[in-house]
């Protein structure tokens, strides 16, 4: 499981137009909770970098046996 | 008044730019198509096993390219889930030694028969193959519309080549052009089919309207151009379509013109010509319109067709050229056309009018003991108005989920009938490079009915085929598209900052099959696992937000981790694993996650 988002309100433009802030929506508890009940593991990812980071350790996860 | 409007559904049909090649390049915007929306299957969560059975499959150990031999060492067995065997997969090698491919394979692709082409024929296109393709603006952006084949997974491409644009002078000629055109198309694996009519003014006969295009008032002059085409292009055209829609006055020099037993002439002049100097191009009769519009305008195209046959056009012909389809064919009770088709094509639908327009033209072939060749539809599609064009008030009638679905049921119609040929969709791109003409109603470009064709296309069904290479873990990747991921903490926001690193893990990722789906409020589209590198990255590059594509935007979290865990089910890699990624919260769906999570766990399914 992999969770994108930082923990201050971000900026979000509507398709029309409209641009407003929000709080993170994330369900950290659910998404741990999958991750934990089938072997996996929980990121959480604040910014592109540490989304590319997280992957690369996936890629090697899964690569290994 | 019924002349008139079964006239603008013929115009429509024959969709020909009319335009030299030399005109500027259309500015394109910067692509930008997104995955397919409201069409996915969405297959209701349930019980899920993992195969127990398995059979051995005949599978490609190795790529092999389009035309390239079978060898002992190319394909080999392979243990495969019986109950996921293509049921037209080859039992025994022996089946393909000493053929050719009759399409490029992916390594681990089960062989079945379609695959397989008789090793004489040169260009490994047998004329009564069935073949998927689309017409494509010879103006348009060259590499982009590779891309988009690539992508459609479509092996066969149409261009209408205007004789007038390439020898405007007799014997001058202006072939640089299509050259470099022919040259892009045939390097990057495709069949290509021309049309070549639009005689040049200096051929046509004095009495001729020279508004509308006709026949040369020498039929050698057009034999001599059209071998010049097939003797230049040798190996990178495989085939050419004698003139199109010649039952109807505008492509034959004007009203009370249309003439069976001249075009015929034509047709034998050229094949002739065309033989001689290149035994290997396919000749395929000129596509009739589909019209009853009576004489002067225009002659029935199956009574067309009889007359051919009657001419003795038989020999001289490799292919049966059709364009079958088009017709406005809704329910129409508010428009003009209402009034004007007749009422039995009105209340029938889409698909069935398909039918019926090219089964009349099978028969007559049967007639004439001509059964063995192939019916080629070298045009079809169904127009939705996107100009504002009284002209084409009748193609609202057909919305973009129509469009789709409709040409889908077409392809598989054709690829299950058996005797239809290479089917050439109208078309890709008028959308973009004749934005505002009747012709943009047939572009597909940034449509549910490309995305159609890349998900659920015959295309796809190629891309669900492949096997495991790799002992290492097959991964599905579940990407969130609600509303949210617009967020801008990422740069430029999650979405497009996650679709780069998920392209990038595709290119690098090299111990098993990749799948890859959408969600928000539902499943929006999937990938099967697959090796194909090229098509993921490219469908991942496409993906968009949904309320850009229409669709609500709620978090189906467990919806969509329950239909990736049904992705894996037939993996036969040793291990199955699911990256999902999201930034909400479930508030949409079916399933609850924590049920789809145990599920997981039972198939040893890492999430």
């Amino acid at each position: 499981m992999v969770g994108v988002a930082q923990e201050v309100p971000a900026r979000l433009v509507f398709p029309d137009g409209r641009a407003e802030y929000r709080d993170p929506e994330i369900d950290e508890a659910t998404l741990t909770a999958i991750a934990n009940a089938t072997g996996g593991d929980y990121f959480r990812a604040v910014d592109a970098a540490a989304l590319q980071t997280i992957f690369e350790q996936i890629g090697k996860d899964l690569s290994t046996p | 008044m019924l002349v008139l409007a079964i006239f603008i559904v013929g115009a429509l049909l024959l969709g020909s730019p009319r335009t030299p090649l030399s005109a500027p390049e259309p500015q394109l915007p910067p692509e930008a198509v997104p995955v397919a929306a409201t069409f996915s299957n969405t297959t209701p969560p349930g019980s899920i096993t993992r195969p127990i059975s398995t059979t051995q499959a005949i599978v490609a150990l190795q790529p092999i390219s389009q035309g390239a031999p079978f060898s002992a060492g190319a394909i080999g067995h392979r243990e495969w889930p019986a109950n996921n065997l293509p049921p037209n997969a080859i039992a025994d090698e022996v089946e393909a030694i000493g053929q050719v491919a009759q399409t490029d394979i992916v390594q681990g692709q089960v062989i079945v028969r379609d695959m397989l082409a008789a090793a004489t024929s040169a260009t490994g296109v047998p004329n009564g193959d069935f073949g998927y393709g689309i017409q494509v603006d010879p103006q348009g952006n060259t590499t982009a519309n590779i891309k988009h084949l690539k992508t459609l997974r479509m092996n066969w491409v149409k261009f209408q080549m205007p004789w007038r644009e390439v020898e405007p002078d007799s014997g001058r000629y202006q072939w640089t052009d299509w050259d470099t055109l022919i040259e892009a198309y045939a390097a990057a694996g495709l069949n290509i089919l021309l049309t070549i009519a639009d005689a040049p003014h200096w051929s046509r006969p004095p009495e001729d309207s020279i508004d509308v295009d006709g026949f040369p008032q020498d039929a050698a002059d057009y034999a001599q151009f059209v071998a010049q085409v097939a003797d230049r292009y040798q190996g990178r055209v495989q085939a050419i379509e004698v003139w199109e829609e010649q039952n109807i006055y505008y492509s034959v020099g004007g009203q009370g013109r249309v003439d069976p037993a001249a075009y015929t002439d034509l047709l034998k002049q050229a094949y002739t010509a065309i033989k001689a100097v290149n035994p290997d191009m396919i000749v395929v009769s000129g596509g009739l319109a589909p019209t009853s519009a009576p004489p002067p305008m225009a002659l029935d195209d199956v009574a067309y067709l009889r007359q051919l046959y009657a001419n003795g056009a038989q020999p001289y012909l490799d292919a049966v050229g059709a364009h079958p389809s088009a017709l406005p064919t809704r329910r129409m009770p508010s428009t003009r056309a209402a009034t004007l088709i007749p009422p039995v094509v009105t209340t029938i639908t889409a698909v069935s009018s398909f039918a019926i327009r090219w089964k009349p033209t099978g028969r007559s072939m049967v007639e004439n003991g001509d059964e063995a060749k192939a019916i080629w539809p070298t045009d079809f599609g169904w127009a939705v108005r996107r100009t504002e064009d009284p002209r084409f008030e009748f193609a609202q009638e057909n919305t973009p989920a129509e469009q789709a679905e409709y040409t889908l049921n077409a392809f598989e119609m054709g690829q299950t009938w058996g005797w239809v040929g290479p089917m050439f969709l109208g078309n890709l791109d008028y959308n973009l490079t004749a934005p505002d003409t009747g012709r943009a109603n047939f572009g597909i470009l940034n449509t549910p009915t490309y995305d159609a064709l890349v998900t659920r296309g015959l295309g796809h069904q190629a891309v669900a085929d492949l096997s495991p290479v790799a002992a290492g873990s097959d991964v599905v990747i579940v990407l969130d598209i609600s509303g949210s991921m617009a967020a801008e903490d990422f740069a430029p926001n999650r979405l497009e900052a996650t679709k780069t690193v998920i392209h990038n893990f595709v290119d690098t990722y090299q111990d098993g099959n990749i799948g890859y789906m959408t969600f928000a409020g539902q499943v929006v589209s999937r990938i099967q696992p697959t090796t194909d590198k090229e098509l993921l990255a490219g469908i991942v590059d496409l993906t968009k937000l949904a309320w850009d594509i229409g669709l609500d935007s709620g978090t189906a979290i467990g919806d969509g981790l329950s239909e990736a865990i049904e992705m894996l089910q037939l993996s036969p890699a040793n291990r199955q694993a699911v990256i999902f990624i999201t930034d909400g919260t479930n508030n949409a769906g079916q399933v609850e996650p924590l049920t789809a999570a145990k599920e997981a766990a039972k198939l040893d399914i890492r999430v």
